[in-house]
């Protein structure tokens, strides 16, 4: 036994009451009735002291290898706010597959202005298609997009081709976050007929060399990356990373021995990834209040904020 | 603790030494438990050993186990020992079932890679499993980009469970590619699936409530490799019903134990 009986009791019995998993009798909700809100864990939010989530990397619309049940995005934004999230940045499942990109990132305009005061729009831009430039113009000029989502192995292009560092420019001198994805899918479980490696991260360090002003943001690169390696990416400019396809037992407490605490972010890659392994990780690590506070919420704000401050 | 509460513990059935830190196997299993702790996860399965052999010699495999029985021997209340043989030493392997199962305190086997587990060489072991009433733990991937060469496909598992129709086996990771896997071993009653090792990719969970029936799925987690966190999340952020829940997070686990740890006189 680890720890002491009572300890472990108590908070075992409030991590089941607060999944759902044993009915709750002060709260008078049986058991049968639970099947939408009971992996929802607020007394958890609140005793974990995570009192907001900014929730970096989320997608609308549909995979099309699967369907899953957070792909409409009523059902998507009403499992986020059962969690917390207070703001999501969201891409288009769509900008992954798709070449005609104002249709893409118009569509994901449209669908996040319903729920404005929750979702932030973060367009796709496809650097190595005909007149990108005009797709860049179009998401910070006419829509005031803030964050940009690049899938450069979907795509088909490296990091080091001229139209990259172009980008990267142009989103230095226009106050505009890019995410980089470098991975959707493990490879080892991949559509045999749409295989589609990482992206390579090697040019990174001499793209931020090149334009130390710019904002990236790595999504999904924890498979791929060693903390070593974010770390000396961070060192070299201002590169942050989300949470997603971070591992291994006590994965955050792991990540933040080696990287920056300010340059991790909360990110769930809802709807893809089930919401509450995200969210289980900020309980699985032991963190203190503001740490938790800060991956959860307050680096993507800072973030932004000085994204637009330069 | 009332009875209400025990009948919810949380139960990992996949969970591994090798990948955490500690003086001695006791210690890794300590420290991995605090973890577990931390998400209410109350028992654990443990096998493997310190390090992992894909094709471990007779003494590696004796060496494995002798560090897992002397983990598990520290925390008998929190965690079960499962031994991990190899069908390339067949008379070797018989022994450790015999010595750790038979006259010890495990309750399982674990197969990993050394050999596809449809060749029938497997037959002697899963036979003699099967009269110790040990559930049969086999590693199944079907991965896009090639297995390894002694790596068995869900495919294998159901042709061995096809042979030996009273054991009980656990196709771990579902096959990995679970839209593969889980559809491979659906018409074999007497295998269940774990959830673990890899991804936690939405959708899982429900297709395997769906194509296996709640009853026949396992939370396990591959803990230290995997986050017990992300592996819980499969379960907990899936969309079925609680009682489903329930039965994958534990009680279909306690279910299959429960002959091995009444004829071990453990209670429960």
């Amino acid at each position: 036994m680890t720890g002491s009986e009572n300890t472990w009791t108590l908070d075992r019995r409030a991590f089941l009451i607060s999944t759902g998993i044993m009915g709750l009798a002060q709260g008078g909700i049986a058991l049968a009735n639970m099947c939408q809100e009971q992996e929802t864990c607020v007394g958890g939010l609140e005793a974990g002291g995570i009192q907001s989530i900014v929730d970096t990397n989320v997608y609308l619309f549909r995979w099309p290898f699967r369907r899953v049940s957070d792909d409409s995005t009523e059902k998507l934004v009403a499992r986020l706010r059962r969690y917390g999230v207070v703001e999501a940045w969201a891409g288009s499942l769509e900008g992954v597959f798709h070449a005609d990109m104002r249709g893409v990132n118009q569509r994901l305009v449209e669908e996040c202005a319903r729920w404005s005061d929750l979702l932030r729009p973060c367009g796709t831009i496809h650097p190595g298609l005909p007149d990108w430039e005009e797709d860049f113009r179009h998401c910070v000029d006419d829509c005031g997009m803030k964050v940009l989502r690049l899938f450069p192995n979907y795509h088909g292009y490296s990091l080091d081709s001229p139209e990259v560092e172009a980008l990267l420019l142009m989103a230095a001198k226009r106050g505009v976050l890019i995410q980089i994805v470098v991975e959707m899918e493990d490879s080892r479980t991949q559509p045999y007929l749409f295989r589609v490696p990482p992206v390579d991260l090697a040019p990174l360090e001499r793209l931020l060399k090149r334009i130390p002003d710019v904002t990236i943001m790595l999504l999904n690169a924890h498979r791929t990356c060693s903390p070593t390696q974010l770390r000396r990416w961070m060192e070299s400019g201002r590169v942050f990373v989300d949470l997603n396809m971070l591992e291994g037992v006590g994965g955050i407490e792991r990540l933040v021995e080696t990287v920056p605490v300010e340059r991790v972010c909360f990110g769930s890659f809802i709807p893809l990834f089930y919401f509450a392994a995200a969210w289980l990780k900020m309980r699985e690590s032991r963190l203190a209040p503001e740490v938790q506070q800060a991956i959860a919420t307050d680096n993507a704000r800072h973030l932004l904020e000085g994204v637009l401050t330069g | 603790m009332s009875r209400e509460e025990s009948a919810f513990e949380i139960w990992d059935v996949h969970v591994h030494l090798a990948g955490i830190a500690g003086q001695t196997p006791a210690d890794r299993l300590e420290k991995l438990l605090e973890y577990a702790d931390r998400l209410g996860i109350r028992r654990v399965c443990v096998f493997m050993g310190t390090t992992f052999q894909y094709d471990p010699s007779p003494e590696e495999m004796a060496q494995a186990n002798r560090e897992v029985r002397q983990a598990i021997e520290r925390f008998p209340d929190r965690a079960f020992g499962f031994v991990y043989l190899n069908p390339n030493h067949l008379s070797a392997s018989l022994d450790e079932l015999n010595r750790h199962v038979a006259d010890g305190p495990m309750v399982g086997v674990k197969l990993w890679v050394a050999k596809r587990c449809a060749d029938p060489a497997l037959d002697p072991l899963v036979e003699r499993a099967t009269e110790l009433k040990a559930v049969v733990l086999q590693h199944t991937w079907l991965k896009t980009t090639g297995n390894l060469p002694g790596e068995s496909t869900p495919q294998d598992l159901a042709v061995l469970a096809g042979r030996h129709p009273e054991t009980t086996f656990i196709a771990a990771h579902s096959g990995g590619n679970w839209e593969y896997g889980l559809r491979a071993v659906r018409p074999y009653g007497n295998i269940l699936v774990d959830l673990c090792g890899f991804d936690p990719t939405a959708g899982v969970t429900e297709m395997a409530v769906r194509t296996l029936g709640a009853e026949r799925v396992l939370f396990g987690s591959d803990a230290p490799g995997r986050s017990f966190a992300t592996q819980l999340g499969k379960v907990l952020g899936a969309d079925i019903p609680a009682d489903a829940k329930r039965l994958i997070l534990g009680e279909n686990l306690r279910r299959i134990l429960r002959p091995i740890l009444q004829q071990k006189g453990i209670r429960l």
